[in-house]
């Protein structure tokens, strides 16, 4: 074998984990079901393919050693260690002479990373590891010796991935069958392509940790939107428990008297039995919008959207005094979304317009949640209030964050719409009302036939 | 007092409640009327028998606490038994200072509810008497002439008649005249009944 080649010095673990690319056991939680796991999976496969042939084009005349023999075969291997630590190195995919992914490996074909302590050390320590023959391993490697004998692996070359001088993972091409040796311009070719797909990779994960807190912060900003709904909440749990105890009541009373009226019992179990529903919608009515997870783009009626976000705040407005009205349109489109993140934007858009009218001030308090189409046809909600309005030194900042004009306001509600709007290929607006308060409004394009 | 038997007014906005609640009071032999709504109650006669108001704190339109203010101020004075999904320490300090009987959280239990029902009704009961009887201090002081009642608030302060004569500019003679009357339309025996007829006036 050739000596390691110079690389940049490996700096230390890394110190959090590179989703997008992690293995199916390191997948996170929110990937519920086995199906959303496959396809993440699937998903993560293919997006490597896309990116390790893209590199492949990048690095000048790369001709790997295939054999022309028939039973000989390079694989390419791509491992990531998610979180730093050795963990499985994953069967990623397999090229033919041409250089291009035919398919990725089936997912059960995985290798245990303990079968390659040797190289996994290596790899870590950010070295290119060039075995040519088998008999070239040193005697530490005896268990890699025996691991390749059984996977029929003669040469391998690994060169390590590194990300800001990080090692995430490696890229490992073996040969099947024929043992041949690698030319030192094929190691620095493949060593070239390590780093094209290393910065490719961590280009992704840039992406991807850029989504997570996005998402990060619309989870956040629905749990302190709940909060401020506490109260209403709690009312809205109390009506149904409140019925149900006095019901139960009742009917235990009628239990311990002297004559049994069935017909009644039967009546009160019927009720305990529609206040417990009542109940039950308030909590999956709490649950679907404090979920957390991944968005899921599917077509949606904005005014159902409108409309739950409706029903949730309907007791906050009564205490506050507010009259709210919808005027949603009859022939509204489906626009393209993700249903949670859409709630969001209407219940910060609501609960702002709550929030602008709490001041004491003259006239009635109303607030309407209207749907429609604005001219270029785009789907369009606007929530109107009959507050003071917005300065106009305020304008053309109220969808900063952090920019608030409230003394106990966080700057985020607005900022938090602006983003997810944006994030749906949306608008976001605001403006003054001509007969006082504000409206906030919102546009999405239209789900195209495809999607519907 | 009257023979009307205590009427549970209760007020709530959510209907399963008010039926919920009506069942259980019905089956603790009480005479149960909802209402749906503060404004809805403010529409009725006044009950005039004891009586106790069940009074959910939040509701829409007028809350709770705002009903008992409108009581207050129209000198309709009612026992309440607040009952809240969410009553906050403000809320409940307020409700109280104000003569709320109690304040219970929802889900409310059936004992703690006819507790304080019982409760609030027995203190209406109280009121009730001790309103009539004012009303009927009142009627009788009513009757005294302007004259009459200057000696009826001398007397009271344990003057001599001839000290009221002096006090009034009137002999004692006359004092003893109008003295007389005063005890008469009082209906007072004695003067001590006399004095704690005028504390109730």
């Amino acid at each position: 074998m050739t000596g390691p080649q110079p690389v940049r010095r490996f700096l230390g673990r890394p110190d959090r984990a590179y989703p997008g690319f992690v293995p199916d056991d390191a997948m996170p939680a929110n990937a519920r079901t086995r199906s959303q796991r496959r396809s993440r999976s699937a998903a993560s496969r293919l997006w490597l393919i896309q990116a390790l042939t893209g590199a492949m084009r990048v690095v000048p005349n790369l001709d790997l050693p295939v054999s022309k023999a028939a039973n000989s075969q390079v694989s390419a291997y791509v491992t990531i260690y998610p979180d730093g630590t050795t963990s499985k190195p994953k069967l990623v995919f397999e090229f033919t002479r041409d250089g291009t992914a035919t398919r990725s490996w089936a997912v059960e074909e995985w290798v245990e990373a303990g079968e390659f302590p040797w190289m996994t050390a290596r790899l870590q320590r950010g070295e290119v590891i060039n075995v040519s023959h088998l008999e070239e391993l040193p005697d530490e490697a005896a268990v890699d010796r025996r691991s390749y004998l059984a996977h029929r692996v003669k040469p391998q070359v690994a060169v390590p991935l590194l990300v800001s001088g990080i090692v995430v993972g490696g890229l490992i091409f073996s040969t099947v069958g024929a043992e041949r040796a690698s030319s030192d311009e094929l190691i620095q070719q493949l060593h070239l392509l390590g780093e094209v797909f290393a910065n490719a990779l961590s280009r992704k994960q840039g992406e991807l940790e850029a989504m997570r807190l996005r998402q990060e912060l619309a989870h956040i900003g629905r749990v302190s939107a709940l909060g401020e709904l506490t109260a209403s909440l709690a009312h809205e749990l109390s009506q149904p428990l409140t019925a149900i105890l006095s019901n139960a009541q009742a009917a235990q009373r009628l239990l311990a008297g002297d004559v049994l009226d069935l017909e009644k019992v039967r009546e009160i179990l019927g009720d305990i039995v529609a206040d417990d529903k009542r109940a039950a919608a308030v909590i999956s009515g709490l649950r679907a919008l404090l979920k957390k997870g991944e968005p899921e783009f599917v077509p949606l009626d904005l005014n159902e959207i409108v409309g739950a976000v409706a029903w949730l705040i309907r007791s906050d407005t009564i205490m506050r005094n507010v009259s709210m009205s919808l005027e949603l349109a009859s022939d509204l489109p489906a626009a393209c979304g993700d249903r949670v993140q859409l709630q969001q934007v209407v219940l910060n858009l609501v609960l702002n317009g709550l929030e602008a009218m709490r001041e004491p001030h003259a006239g009635a308090r109303t607030l309407v949640i209207r749907t429609g189409r604005d001219a270029a046809g785009a789907v369009r909600v606007t929530v109107q209030d009959s507050g003071p309005g917005i300065a106009s030194k305020d304008l053309g900042h109220i969808f900063e964050p952090l920019y608030t004009t409230k003394r106990e306001g966080l700057g985020m509600g607005l900022a938090i719409v602006h983003t997810i709007i944006g994030a749906h290929g949306g608008t976001v607006g605001a403006e003054n009302n001509p007969d006082g308060g504000a409206s906030f409004r919102f546009t999405l394009p239209v789900a195209s036939e495809k999607e519907r | 007092m009257t023979a009307v038997e205590p009427l549970v007014l209760v007020v709530d906005d959510d209907p399963s409640v008010r039926k919920g609640l009506t069942r259980l009071l019905a089956l603790a032999d009480y005479a149960v009327e909802t209402y749906a709504s503060a404004r809805e109650f403010l529409a009725r006669e006044p009950y005039p028998g004891p009586c106790c108001l069940v009074l959910d704190v939040r509701m829409p339109g007028l809350t709770g606490i705002q009903l008992q203010e409108i009581l207050a101020a129209t000198g309709r004075r009612m026992s309440i038994v607040f009952v809240s999904g969410h009553a906050d320490v403000q809320t409940s300090v307020k409700a109280m200072k104000a003569g709320a009987v109690d304040l219970l959280t929802k889900p409310v239990d059936v004992q703690d509810l006819i507790d304080a029902i019982q409760r609030a009704v027995t203190k209406d009961k109280h009121d009730l008497a001790s309103e009539a009887r004012l009303a009927e201090v009142q009627r009788r002081v009513g009757l005294l002439t302007p004259r009459e009642v200057e000696v009826f608030a001398h007397v009271v302060t344990g003057m001599m008649n001839k000290q009221v004569g002096a006090a009034l500019g009137i002999g004692e003679k006359t004092v003893k005249v109008h003295r007389a009357r005063v005890m008469e339309k009082m209906q007072a025996g004695s003067v001590a009944e006399l004095v704690r007829l005028a504390d109730w006036a």
